[in-house]
């Protein structure tokens, strides 16, 4: 009534209707879980003239195997990420990252679509979801399209454009994700989070992705860290590797010394966990 | 003797509770959702008030043009300072008349940013919204500062007519310091640097005034702790009698020290309403207001340089405090010398200097907070004491133990510490803390993770006189013709359990049932006199108010009973809800067949219960820190357990153990309450808390980047009573409110440095400041 | 103006809202459910927690309009016949209620919890309510009072492992 500015509100129930929506309105706001949009809504300088929620619609629901694939529909909330077998027990990282989010309400509201949309440079998701070879559906008018998750990040973000899924390969994974906050309180908005994935078979590592957040508008994959760490070479990885490795991607990471020790730090303990799996 | 009189039949009927964790009084209300807080006032025609706050930290005001703002559509009454008589008002005005700076509306000069100069009230939220934003006024911008030590220089801008802008300037001179520190062992100094704060009560300030044109008169609801306080600032500053004006505290969804005085808001939804021709007005503060424009902790640069012998005798404290105190007075004096006046409390020390200054400066006001200036001080000293200690190569309990203050004892500013159960705390935390066998060794849990234990002591004011001539609180309790009881009291309960303390009190004394008693509190014109809820003087003060009351209505029954039944007063008493006799407790008749009686044809007796309370002070000389301020003294120990992580540098309190000589407690469960609070506070404030300015601005407004502790940030607390029995207190009761936050960031600080060998001596102890330190230190 | 079906507190609402009203809107200023609280109006502090479909989420991060169709709960829909909810009675029994703003979207945080799990251990229920902040108790008899009710609520159930 008077907390929020007057708009129109629209609730489709296809994915083709929301389009329609998007394309034909003036200043179309997508709502998904509702926890970014509409606090952010408030102190925005550019109002929307309408708002299109998402809850409707059953093209975007649900997580299902679709071939060698996993499909997660972008309306899933994050409690329902957590508490997923197809999910939680084959990715460890991200059901970890997924239980580090918010709060308990925050995790009943908020959805995958929702958290990768908001391009938020301190979000966990998107960059455990990169780490773990992530592939994202996204619909317009004109077409709907795959890409992979970071390519999608690093392009420029279109309003017409409504993420309907994340495609993500099935295999047996190590993953990881380091997240550090600067007080005990998960709440913070991380200083920094690594997320990690590798194929771990008899020769080794293989495959491996390091991707880190917060420290640019978008997940970073880090490269040189990928040299270090193959096949059984990186039993014998020191310290003092990690950190050359690291500053090779120093000019695109844009990491200062705090976080540059918390990234060594995290590698580190990354390495022990390993070679006990 | 005949009863045809209705006997009140009474459920669940708990005699003798104090002492009792008895439920709440307004636990059932507020658990339903049917309590009601001046957040939820609705009144017919209500109107959305909305207060025009200077973007300037500091600056004249030249013009004042409502004009615009007059014709939108909507708008209702638009004041000013021109509506009203142009009087200053303060908060410590009794003891330091100097400190009166402020207007409720500024048409003068603006000295911080969001310093009121008009309101609005109109239809809605959006229209008073756009009528600010039409009201015009010109600013002569003047050159700012936003830093104390800055604003003392003899060039810095001049905020009020303070010379350099000196607000308060307190000392606190023993004994020959100089002296003594020369003929110590060891001396040391330190600086501690203390942030400021945020109260963060949940609900924010509300205003809803109403004036009656007929009669004109006021009716004010707003979230409060103290309604006779502000109806004190109101009368002087609209010239009109306190019984004009009725201030109501509903339920208010906390306080902490932020809601203690009135509030420019308070004034201007009054005015409004007076304006509009006598509708209601609602002023609210948004969650971004809260932090930005009500009050904020005293930040402090507090100095220290103490002496002790080898032996562990301290020799000499001095010091210096220097106090940002924000754009205007409030509090402050009763902050600085809170920092300062503590320390005798808790020590046998002869030879103390310390000198409390406040400064004025353009950031937004310093205020009382739960504590006073007690939690920086309790920070400052013990975590000095710990290194005083520790120089002398000396146990920091042992050193403690040594020097602590003793029952039956006046300190060297004339405080008469009666009951002192210090050292009891002290031993007690030693024993359930393991110290003996855990300090100082080495007790990791990991490769990574050190695990230490620290100590901080505190005392605390119980039933203070700072604020006012007279300190009185008063009672007034009502026993209907069926039995029903109704208990006035002016004491405001804000969430700490006043209410439900005051009817357990009343109950007792009077020997009935608890279920007996309905409170009516804190409305200014109903309830007797209180000076407010804070400086945890409640239970002491409006405490013995109530038992007083209660044994005056009790006298006046058992004088009509000793009348008809021809037996001596002083051989009866009322127990258990029976009239009994006191030398072999035999039955006399119930409390129902006591109150027909008073009622009955022969009697007709009215029973109205008055007591009042004025707590046995000497007047403080603030020129020089001498008097006993308080009736009644607390004490306590604390032994914080942390996991500080020697990679990250975060730290984790896994166990507080408190140990507090509370005198009795009246209700144990709101006791242990009160401490776990203010431990989960006291951490939130070490830790995690930092309320940040730039240019006079919060720069952290909202609960996203200020962070409050939450449920998985607590410690496992062990709360532990000794049990002094008060001379004094009713039941022996002292109170607690604030004390169990003052040592808490020492405590931690203290465990720290058992953990990793740093000492932290800027709050907050952020995981950067460990790493930094403990990088200086391999340095070493 | 949107219609809207709603069912609060088993009841079913047939109403008219406006598009870009707030849910905590639609509770406290339409229909007078004041209960509910708000604080910071950003969903930081969990004040405003009501159940929507079983979940405790944050009503002022949620259109009025979003809930056609669902059900919600608020702190009045707790007590039935003016019986207490046991959380409700052991909130007041434990000494978990200080200044009360912070209790009813407590008390609904955790009778969401309670719902899907009934033998929560004190972890599970300090995350269960780490959406809500409370300035007043430390929390620690708010984790007591829901332990207490966990066992009043399924007195005769064996007891979980720990997850």
């Amino acid at each position: 009534m008077s907390i929020l500015k007057d708009f129109k509100f629209h609730s489709p129930d296809s994915l083709s209707q929301a389009l329609e929506l998007l394309d034909k309105t003036r200043a179309p706001l997508l709502l998904a879980g509702g926890t970014f949009a509409l606090n952010t809504l408030k102190k925005s300088s550019k109002y929307p003239s309408d708002v299109i929620s998402l809850k409707k619609i059953p093209e975007l629901k649900g997580i299902k195997v679709k071939g060698k694939e996993l499909w997660i529909g972008s309306m899933t909330c994050i409690d329902e990420l957590i508490g997923s077998k197809l999910t939680g027990d084959t990715f460890p990282s991200l059901k970890d990252a997924a239980l580090k989010l918010g709060t308990t309400p925050i995790r009943n509201m908020a959805t995958i679509g929702g958290n990768i949309a908001s391009r938020f440079y301190w979000v966990d998701l998107s960059a455990v979801l990169i780490s773990l070879g992530a592939r994202v559906e996204a619909a317009s008018l004109e077409e709907k399209r795959i890409v992979d998750l970071d390519k999608f990040l690093a392009e420029k973000s279109s309003k017409k454009v409504i993420i309907t899924g994340i495609l993500l390969p099935q295999e047996e994974r190590c993953s990881y994700y380091f997240r550090h906050t600067r007080t005990v309180q998960e709440v913070d908005v991380p200083t920094l989070g690594l997320a990690f994935s590798c194929i771990k078979g008899k020769e080794g590592l293989s495959d491996v992705r390091a991707v880190v957040n917060t420290t640019l508008s978008f997940p970073v994959i880090l490269k040189g860290i990928v040299s270090i760490l193959k096949n059984s070479e990186y039993k014998n990885v020191k310290v003092s590797d990690i950190r050359e490795a690291i500053l090779k991607d120093a000019e695109s990471t844009k990491l200062d010394e705090h976080r540059l020790a918390l990234l060594v730090q995290d590698l580190e303990k990354l390495i022990e966990l390993l070679k006990a799996v | 003797m005949e009863i045809n009189h209705q006997i009140n039949m009474i459920k669940n009927k708990t005699v003798s509770p104090v002492g009792k964790s008895v439920p709440r009084i307004d636990a059932k209300a507020k658990v339903t959702g049917e309590a009601v807080y001046a957040f939820d006032l609705k009144l017919p025609g209500m109107l959305v008030g909305k207060m025009l706050r200077s973007p300037h930290a500091h600056a004249k005001i030249l013009k004042i043009d409502t004009s615009r703002a007059e014709k939108l559509p909507g708008v209702r009454a638009i004041v000013t300072a021109e509506d009203a008589p142009k009087i200053k008002f303060g908060s410590n005005e009794y003891f330091f008349p100097y400190t009166v700076d402020q207007y409720p509306l500024e048409f003068e000069k603006v000295r911080y940013i969001g310093d009121e100069i008009a309101a609005v009230a109109a239809v809605d939220e959006e229209t008073a919204q756009k009528a600010l934003a039409l009201i015009d006024v010109e600013y002569e911008i003047l050159p700012a500062v936003f830093e104390a030590t800055q604003a003392m220089r003899p060039k810095a801008s001049q905020i009020h007519t303070a010379m350099n802008n000196i607000g308060v300037m307190m000392p606190f001179n023993f004994g020959d310091c100089d002296k003594a520190l020369a003929e110590s062992d060891y001396v040391r100094e330190d600086i501690f640097t203390l942030p400021s704060a945020a109260h963060a009560a949940l609900e924010p300030h509300v205003s809803v005034g109403r004036y009656e044109v007929s009669t004109q008169r006021i009716t004010l609801w707003t979230s409060t702790q103290a309604p006779f306080k502000v109806r004190e600032a109101m009368a002087k500053t609209l010239k009109m009698e306190a019984a004009d004006i009725r201030v109501i505290k509903l339920n208010v969804g906390g306080g902490f020290g932020g809601k203690l005085e009135m509030f420019p808001m308070d004034f201007a939804a009054c005015l409004l309403s007076k304006k509009s021709g006598g509708v209601p007005v609602k002023i609210c503060c948004t969650r971004e207001e809260e932090f930005s424009f009500t009050r904020r902790k005293h930040p402090m640069i507090y100095k220290l340089k103490s002496g002790v012998k080898k032996d562990g005798t301290l020799t000499a404290i001095t010091g210096e405090v220097i106090a940002d105190g924000g754009a205007y007075c409030s509090y402050g004096p009763t902050v600085v010398a809170a920092a300062i006046m503590r320390i005798s409390m808790v020590y046998k020390i002869t030879n103390i200097r310390l000198m409390g200054f406040r400064i004025y400066t353009n950031n937004p006001i310093s205020g009382a907070i739960r504590g006073f200036g007690g939690v920086q001080s309790g920070f400052a000293v013990e975590s000095h004491m710990d290194m005083l200690a520790r120089g002398i190569n000396m146990d920091p309990a042992e050193f403690r133990l040594k020097n602590a203050t003793d029952p039956n004892m006046t300190t060297i500013n004339k405080l008469i510490l009666s009951s002192n159960g210090l050292k009891d705390c002290i031993k007690k935390a030693v024993e359930a803390s393991q110290w003996k066998q855990r300090y100082g060794k080495k007790k990791d849990k990991s490769d990574d993770i050190a695990v230490g234990i620290g100590m901080g002591v505190a005392a605390d004011v119980m039933g203070s006189k700072m604020y006012k001539a007279h300190e009185s609180a008063g009672t007034i309790i009502k026993v209907e013709e069926d039995g029903s009881i109704y208990l006035f009291t002016g004491a405001a309960d804000t969430g700490q359990g006043s209410d439900t303390a005051m009817a357990q009190i009343a109950a007792q004394e009077l020997g009935v049932a608890y279920e007996r008693i309905r409170v009516k509190a804190a409305d200014t014109e109903i309830t007797p006199f209180d000076t407010g809820s804070f400086a945890s003087r409640v239970t002491f003060i409006s405490g013995n108010a109530t038992k007083n009351a209660a044994f005056d209505a009790k006298g006046q029954i058992l004088d009509i009973i000793a009348k008809e039944m021809k037996l001596d007063k002083n051989d009866l008493d009322i127990r258990d809800e029976q009239v009994v006799k006191k030398a072999n407790s035999s039955f006399v008749m119930t409390f129902d067949q006591a109150i027909a009686l008073c009622y009955s044809f022969n009697y007709g007796h009215l029973l109205i219960g008055r007591g009042n309370y004025n707590p046995k002070t000497t007047p403080v000389d603030f020129r020089t820190g001498e008097g006993n301020v308080s009736g009644s003294y607390g004490f306590e120990a604390q032994v914080a357990e942390v996991e500080v992580n020697r990679k990250t540098g975060q730290v984790k309190v896994v166990k507080m153990i408190d140990v507090h000589d509370i005198g009795y407690p009246i209700n144990p469960s709101s006791v242990h309450g009160q401490i776990e609070g203010s431990i989960v506070m006291g951490i939130g404030y070490t830790l995690y808390e930092d309320l940040k300015f730039k240019e006079g601005r919060v720069v952290n407004p909202s609960f996203s980047k200020y962070h409050l502790p939450r449920s998985t940030n607590i410690p496992k607390i062990e709360s532990i009573f000794i049990e002094t029995h008060d001379p004094q207190g009713p039941f022996g009761a002292k109170g607690m409110g604030e004390a169990s936050l003052l040592p808490t960031a020492a405590a931690i600080a203290n465990a720290i440095h058992d953990a990793v060998g740093v000492q932290i001596k800027d709050l907050p102890i952020t995981p950067e400041k460990i790493l930094k330190a403990l990088k200086e230190k391999k340095a070493d | 103006m949107k219609k809207i079906k709603v069912e609060i507190n088993k009841k079913l609402h047939e109403l008219e809202v406006c598009d870009s009203e707030l849910l905590i809107e639609l509770l406290r200023d339409r229909l007078g459910f004041l209960g509910t609280k708000y604080s910071c109006l950003e969903g930081d502090c969990g004040v405003c927690t009501v159940l929507v479909n079983g979940k405790n989420v944050l009503s002022c991060l949620m259109l009025a309009a979003e809930v056609d169709g669902a059900s919600v709960t608020t702190i009045e829909g707790l007590a039935e016949n003016g019986v207490l909810h046991p959380l409700q009675e052991a909130f007041i029994d434990k000494g978990a209620v200080q200044c009360g703003f912070c209790t009813p979207g407590m008390i609904l945080a955790a009778k969401a919890l309670l719902d899907q799990n009934p033998h929560p251990t004190d972890e599970q229920i300090e995350r269960a309510i780490d959406g809500n902040l409370c300035r007043c108790t430390g929390y620690v008899k708010i984790v007591e009072a829901v332990k207490d009710a966990s066992k009043k609520i399924n007195p005769n159930d064996q007891i979980s492992i720990s997850k």
